[in-house]
């Protein structure tokens, strides 16, 4: 399902006080089935733009398609719930939103809210709990009984549950160990091959963009600073500089080696076997 | 969640921002009382146009208070209009059974009114220019004397402090756990009272949860920081009386006097007819 911004403005009203501009004209299309990383400093508008595809946050300006549907200022209570519905929303720290009593309860709160029959939704509940390789004995168990690693897991079961066709992700990772996270993210990037889902995935992990996604939007002021593959955005070091943007380590290594040995090889390395493969390439290993 | 504006503290440098907050607290109570004096229309008129004052000169716009009346205009106006279906005396425009509309029954209903919207009007304007902070400042150095009844003043006024200190955290929450739920297909404000009340269970389970976790957490840094009750302690924050606090009752005395003279007004006036 294709996510397509149109001259998206918006802002918050939070009280009496009101943040004009959270998100400044944004025109960007993500096409169906694709993995894109949302990066961008603190307040450059990345979980507006998230809240924004599933209509939690209303445009004041401008449209928002999901797939056929469309959001615009009005926010139509029947298309939000029908987008909400394809839209599978992971927050920062899933896990507090946990509140049932058993695993099971919680999971299918989602797929009993969109109307799954009870077989579907066992069957879904089942499924997604296998998805994020947590064992069916944990399912009359109570979620607050379970570690931080598995809270987070039985959370996006339940988003996963109702097998959205869009797939947004907020720092999935956060909080967690290095495995727990790695785990975390290859298995929604799993998710995302399997499934076809167009998937928006923020982060502040130029590694987990470079390893997963196959675009990178960087958001500035409520802006679109750049949007384009992630090997191309990772090759044109200037720009890079200019948004005050790290690289991954494998690419840091790499330019360091070029650096010292004042050569240039031919392609940037994403990932460490992707710099193994090209440094032998080069025959400097 | 977001349409409640009292309570709310609104950041700003106007001559009510800089007041002593326990000279705002008092004077808000004494004004308060003093509604319930006031015996005829210019005497509230006298009111408003104070009330109209303070909120000029708190730099906060006046639709910012009004949007604050808009959730209980109904209430207020229910209370309204019971006093004017039931109050008589006077001319009697209408009446039907019980229930009647008289010359006394408007006049105590626009009293009744007045009453309300300055309450409400006169706390927002409190707790838009006082920090949170400063208003339990304010009642811990109010209430201090009851320490000599063994009261553990300090401690309530600690509570009270990392309460109030809280509320926005709290606030911010219940909209993420709400937002989080929203996704996962919650409709809110649909359906019959019990199916809505069962729709507050996924949001305040979790809130509870992340209370209580946070409240331990809190403790825990509290007493390795080396908080112990009952011990006497000095405060970061020192309230001082300034010369703008003293112009401030030379304010409420005219106030009053204004007060008490057109409630004279009225008594000459009778006394004449």
């Amino acid at each position: 399902m294709q996510v397509r911004f149109e001259h998206v403005r918006a802002d918050y009203q939070l009280g009496p006080i009101r943040t004009a501009n959270v998100i400044n004209d944004i025109s960007a299309e993500l096409p169906t089935g694709t993995f894109t990383a949302i990066i961008g400093h603190t307040g450059a508008g990345k979980s507006s733009l998230l809240k924004l595809i599933n209509g939690l946050l209303l445009p004041t300006a401008g449209e928002v398609h999901v797939g056929g549907l469309m959001i615009n200022v009005k926010g139509e209570k029947q298309i939000l719930n029908q987008v909400r519905k394809r839209v599978g929303m992971v927050f920062q720290f899933p896990e507090a939103q946990l509140f049932a009593e058993t695993v099971e309860q919680d999971i299918a709160f989602g797929p009993i809210n969109f109307g799954f029959t009870p077989e579907q939704t066992k069957q879904a509940v089942r499924e997604s709990l296998d998805k994020v390789g947590l064992s069916a004995d944990l399912l009359e168990r109570s979620p607050f009984s379970l570690s931080g690693g598995q809270q987070r897991r039985v959370a996006i079961a339940g988003i996963m549950a109702t097998s959205p066709d869009v797939l947004v992700l907020d720092e999935p990772g956060a909080g967690l160990d290095p495995e727990g996270r790695k785990k975390i993210l290859s298995m929604l990037k799993c998710w995302h091959n399997e499934h076809k889902a167009t998937t928006l995935l923020v982060t502040h992990d130029m590694d987990d963009v470079a390893t997963y996604a196959d675009n990178v939007l960087v958001l500035d002021h409520g802006r679109v600073a750049s949007y384009q593959s992630v090997r191309q955005f990772f090759s044109d070091e200037d720009r890079l500089s200019e948004l005050a943007i790290d690289m991954p380590e494998p690419l840091r290594v790499q330019r360091r080696i070029e650096q010292e040995k004042g050569i240039k090889l031919s392609q940037v390395s994403l990932t460490r076997s992707e710099l193994a493969a090209n440094l032998i390439k080069e025959q400097l290993l | 969640m977001n349409k409640l504006i009292l309570g709310r503290y609104f950041p700003g440098e106007s001559y009510l921002h800089r007041l002593d907050p326990r000279l705002k607290l008092v004077a808000a109570l004494y004004f308060i009382g003093l509604l319930f004096f006031v015996e005829n229309g210019q005497g509230y008129i006298w009111l408003f146009l104070f009330t109209f004052l303070l909120m000029r000169l708190s730099g906060v716009s006046y639709s910012v208070y009004f949007k604050g009346i808009r959730p209980l205009i109904w209430l207020i106006l229910f209370a309204v209009m019971l006093r004017v279906m039931f109050t008589g005396g006077g001319t009697i425009y209408f009446s039907l059974g019980p229930i009647m509309i008289s010359r006394f029954g408007l006049l105590s209903g626009f009293y009744t009114f007045s009453r309300f919207i300055m309450i409400i009007l006169i706390s927002t304007i409190v707790t838009l220019t006082t920090k949170s902070i400063d208003l339990t400042d304010a009642i811990h150095a109010l209430v201090k004397p009851l320490r000599l009844m063994r009261i553990p003043v300090d401690d309530f006024a600690l509570m009270l402090s990392i309460s109030l200190r809280f509320v926005p955290n709290l606030l911010d929450e219940t909209q993420k756990v709400m937002d989080a739920q929203r996704a996962r297909g919650v409709v809110f404000g649909e359906g019959n009272l019990i199916e809505q009340m069962k729709k507050l269970v996924p949001i305040v389970l979790p809130l509870f949860v992340s209370s209580l976790k946070r409240a331990e957490e809190m403790a825990d840094v509290m007493e390795v920081k080396g908080y112990r009750s009952g011990v006497k302690r000095s405060s970061f924050r020192q309230l001082k009386w300034h010369l703008r606090d003293g112009v401030a009752i030379i304010c409420i005395i005219i106030l009053t006097l204004g007060v008490s003279f057109f409630n004279n007004i009225n008594f000459v006036l009778l006394f004449n007819i």
